[in-house]
């Protein structure tokens, strides 16, 4: 399998689609319509009819933003087409033609108005900080340090996953890292722009983000937020046309430094666990060992993992914006790969992503499903706490 | 029509769809046929379809079918590419992808059951995660189906060793078009052998149950590289007689190979062919499959190319259709043939005035399944109506050896008297008329071409274009 995307426009690849359905086997959204419209082969059909110049209609603009971009298709498809940038450029040009789904209409404006995807002003970035009750933390906001903790909308906005940046830092004071914050001078990165077809405005975004980093003296930049790490380390080159001075990090992957430098005094946790692989951190940039050995550092844990792991992981249900289309659909995606954790025999669920902390915890109250769900930085902050 | 659909619409709501839109996915296969060929011979559009989640929703819609004398079309993967599930004069579609799953492992008897609209690759995960595996399986096992392959030639991987898939198969639940469910076995008032490779002509098969086998304990893939095809039946001629047997021989031509290249994939040689020989067995089996490898090329001139090589192959054996990005269009014609006329059949396929990629696989000691792949754009309409007319001289170089389509649906049906005899052909049909009196299994397909496909006027046609496009050029390949 070659790495490197052969994407050469709409038209193209439509022509180059095979029509083999490989891709839709095991795509999270056919596997719960059912009917061919849903495939991702019936997504390169109207790719193709757009291409032409047609316009299309709110059926059809429907099926396409019926995807949480979770890369299973491009994964399978047997003429190596780059389905993931298939879906973005689908995606604007919907857009353009005025005919995206409403709740995204309503997300682009809430993200370009208030730089966040919830509308929030942007001071209520730093609320979650207050919880730590400990004046250190807020004091690194705007401070200099050679890694920025880039905290992303949902784990500042949430308050649902807030305990995710809370558990970070204080992973990174007990490391005794050079952190800072940006705080109320954090802006969207991005990604859920891109997502909604709008990769225009994502740009101004990322400009407006690299611009608040300049002074911090920053080497590294490091996410909770696995669709944050994926647009700063590949988008953002892409999108501005230049390599950043910046190593981009995953927070799993300087954990997993910090155990290696034995930075991190990990207790016994007597758990049984398993992995939910983010699509965006797993199959979408290719991590997917070191969530594995950070949790399998930890002294005690039982680690299981799920028939569909790695590259073949199953989404939960909460990317590509499709919350905002279509929540029904998101819990019925979010359903099937509940039952697979429980399958595994697991009383805990870790992950690496604050969205899909969020769409299985969720879901699994509302089915009454008895599995914790828990961030990898909540885990490792409670194996240091024990 | 809606009136008509009404009871079948109120029982099963969200398993069936009049809405245009949802139709409109179910006109076409892997093929792109020019709009206006299809329009002009088919409504290629169904008036329903039906995504059954259980066998009730199945008998209710064959009822309904029966009352009104409409067409039902049965379609899983649709991973073929001769319209064998596209609707030729509309009706219902039932569309079995949602029946999915295995059902059944019994290890002591060594069989599985497993629903018709299941992914040959779930099959197989399934089974491995028990400790069991496939004999055999379509090389477009990712998204082919149980049902599928049933439906069609059952040819694939593992067939070198264990033949066809319709020998693996002990039952099949089938929905006769007379109104009723059968228990098909290999003996019995129903048999099997009605039923395999029919195309869905002759009911909806809802269940097969199968042979499998205990997960072989080691594998190796030994990658050969040859100067010719004559190379190629030595070896097949010597492998016949070889203990342990290969479980997988396929081969690929330089052209595959330098197509890929094109595109910037890595490969393992460019001006030669190659053989890929896959054993599966014991630690002990392996080994003496290697010492009998090394014999092999030494005695049949090939080259042993590095271990890894053989591995890449094999773990590319599902992705034929990687090279269609050089296209966009690609073009294919699949044949079986006798192994001792693929060098003949090489030849006549390297004068279509085309870049063809020549690939395939044994489907036993004596015979392959051959598929030419050749570059076209059907964006260019003229040019790609001339570039599809080729497939004919891959079909008569294969008919003039002895060979055959691999597959009829409707594009082959004009074939079909040049390669079986009148007494197979009327036998095949006494059996569609005892069974689906009214005609309505997917018509159109499979016993005779339609009336605008008649072999003589397509004859002639094909010939005209391929006589023009090798005088003026146009149509002429990459």
């Amino acid at each position: 399998m070659q790495d490197h995307s052969f994407y050469e426009g709409l038209k193209k690849e439509s022509l180059i689609c095979a029509q083999c359905g490989y891709c839709r086997v095991e795509c999270p959204v056919y596997k719960q319509i059912g009917w061919e419209s849903s495939s991702p082969r019936a997504k390169m059909l109207l790719a193709g009819k757009i291409a032409d110049g047609n316009q299309i209609n709110e059926q059809e603009a429907l099926r396409i933003f019926q995807c949480t971009m979770c890369g299973r298709c491009k994964e399978q498809c047997s003429t190596r087409i780059d389905t993931i940038k298939v879906w973005e450029d689908l995606r604007q040009e919907i857009a353009e033609q005025g005919k995206s789904p409403g709740n995204l209409r309503i997300l682009t404006q809430t993200i370009e108005e208030n730089g966040n995807i919830t509308g929030d002003e942007q001071a209520n970035r730093e609320l979650w900080i207050d919880a730590l009750d400990d004046d250190k933390y807020r004091q690194r906001i705007g401070s200099r340090g050679k890694v920025l903790y880039f905290t992303g909308c949902s784990g500042a906005l949430y308050p649902q996953v807030n305990s995710i940046p809370r558990s970070f830092v204080q992973i990174l004071e007990t490391a005794e890292e050079d952190y800072t914050l940006l705080g109320a001078d954090e802006s969207c990165c991005g990604f859920p722009l891109i997502a909604a077809g709008q990769p225009d405005l994502a740009r101004d975004l990322m400009q407006r983000n690299l611009d608040k980093i300049k002074q911090l003296g920053v080497e590294t930049i490091v996410t909770t937020c696995p669709s944050c790490y994926h647009s700063w380390r590949d988008t953002y080159p892409e999108f501005l046309g230049a390599d950043l001075p910046y190593k981009i990090m995953h927070a799993s992957q300087l954990i997993n430094e910090y155990i290696k430098q034995d930075r991190l005094p990990l207790k016994e946790l007597d758990e049984v666990v398993t992995y939910h692989d983010p699509c965006d951190l797993g199959r979408n940039s290719g991590v997917y060992d070191e969530p594995r050995f950070v949790i399998q550092s930890i002294p005690g844990v039982d680690f299981r993992e799920m028939d569909r792991s790695r590259e073949n992981a199953a989404c939960c249900g909460g990317g590509g914006n499709l919350e905002a289309v279509d929540d029904g659909l998101v819990a019925k995606i979010a359903q099937q790969r509940l039952e697979e954790i429980t399958g595994t025999g697991a009383k805990t669920v870790i992950s690496s992503c604050q969205q899909c902390k969020r769409t299985l915890q969720v879901n699994a109250r509302k089915n009454k499903i008895r599995v914790r769900v828990m961030d990898l930085t909540e885990f490792v902050l409670k194996s240091i706490k024990t | 029509m809606t009136q008509k659909y009404q009871r079948l619409m109120e029982e099963f709501q969200d398993q069936v769809t009049r809405d245009d839109f949802e139709r409109s996915f179910y006109t076409r296969d892997l093929a792109s046929v020019p709009p206006i060929m299809t329009r002009l011979m088919f409504q290629t559009k169904p008036d329903l379809v039906v995504s059954p989640l259980n066998e009730e929703c199945i008998e209710e819609t064959m009822r309904l079918a029966i009352e009104e004398r409409l067409a039902v079309i049965p379609r899983a993967g649709a991973t073929t590419a001769y319209m064998n599930t596209v609707p030729a004069d509309g009706g219902i579609l039932i569309d079995l992808n949602r029946l999915r799953g295995v059902l059944d492992i019994d290890k002591e008897n060594l069989l599985a059951e497993a629903w018709s609209g299941t992914p040959w690759y779930e099959v197989e995960q399934t089974l491995q995660k028990n400790g069991f595996s496939l004999c055999t399986y379509p090389s477009s096992a990712v998204a082919a189906t149980v049902g599928g392959w049933f439906n069609t030639e059952g040819y694939g991987i593992g067939s070198m060793q264990y033949g066809c898939f319709h020998d693996q198969v002990e039952a099949a639940q089938i929905y006769l078009p007379q109104g009723k469910w059968i228990d098909a076995r290999q003996e019995g008032s129903y048999p099997l052998s009605w039923f395999m490779g029919k195309e869905g002509t002759l009911g909806i098969v809802s269940r097969v149950r199968f042979r499998i086998r205990h997960l072989p304990e080691a594998e190796y893939h030994a990658a050969l590289a040859i100067d010719s095809f004559t190379q190629l039946v030595s070896i097949i001629n010597r492998l016949a007689g070889q203990a342990p047997g290969a479980y997988n021989v396929q081969f690929s031509d330089s052209d595959c190979f330098s197509m890929q290249a094109d595109l910037g994939y890595e490969v393992p040689l460019h001006d030669r062919h190659l053989v890929c020989i896959t054993y599966q067995g014991s630690a002990e089996e392996i080994k003496a499959a290697k010492k009998n490898v090394q014999q092999l090329a030494a005695d049949t001139g090939a080259e042993m190319m590095p271990e890894q090589v053989g591995q890449e192959v094999w773990d590319d054996r599902l992705y034929a259709l990687k090279i269609k990005r050089g296209g966009p269009t690609l073009l294919a014609g699949e044949v079986a043939l006798s192994a001792d006329k693929i060098p003949l059949f090489y030849q006549q396929v390297k004068k279509l005035n085309q870049r063809t990629a020549v690939y395939g696989h044994f489907m036993g000691p004596n015979k392959a399944n051959i598929l030419v792949q050749y570059y076209a754009d059907e964006s260019k309409n003229i040019q790609y109506l001339f570039q599809m007319a080729k497939t004919k001289r891959i079909y008569d170089a294969a008919i003039s050896l002895g060979g055959r389509p691999y597959g009829v649906g409707i594009w082959n049906s004009v074939y079909l008297k040049r390669v079986f005899p009148e007494d197979i052909l009327r036998q095949r049909k006494a059996i569609k008329q005892e069974l689906d009196p009214l005609g309505i299994m997917n018509p159109g397909k499979y016993y005779s071409p339609p009336a605008l496909l008649h072999p003589v006027l397509f004859g002639m046609g094909s010939g005209i274009a391929n006589g023009i496009s090798s005088l003026v050029g146009i149509g002429k390949g990459r």
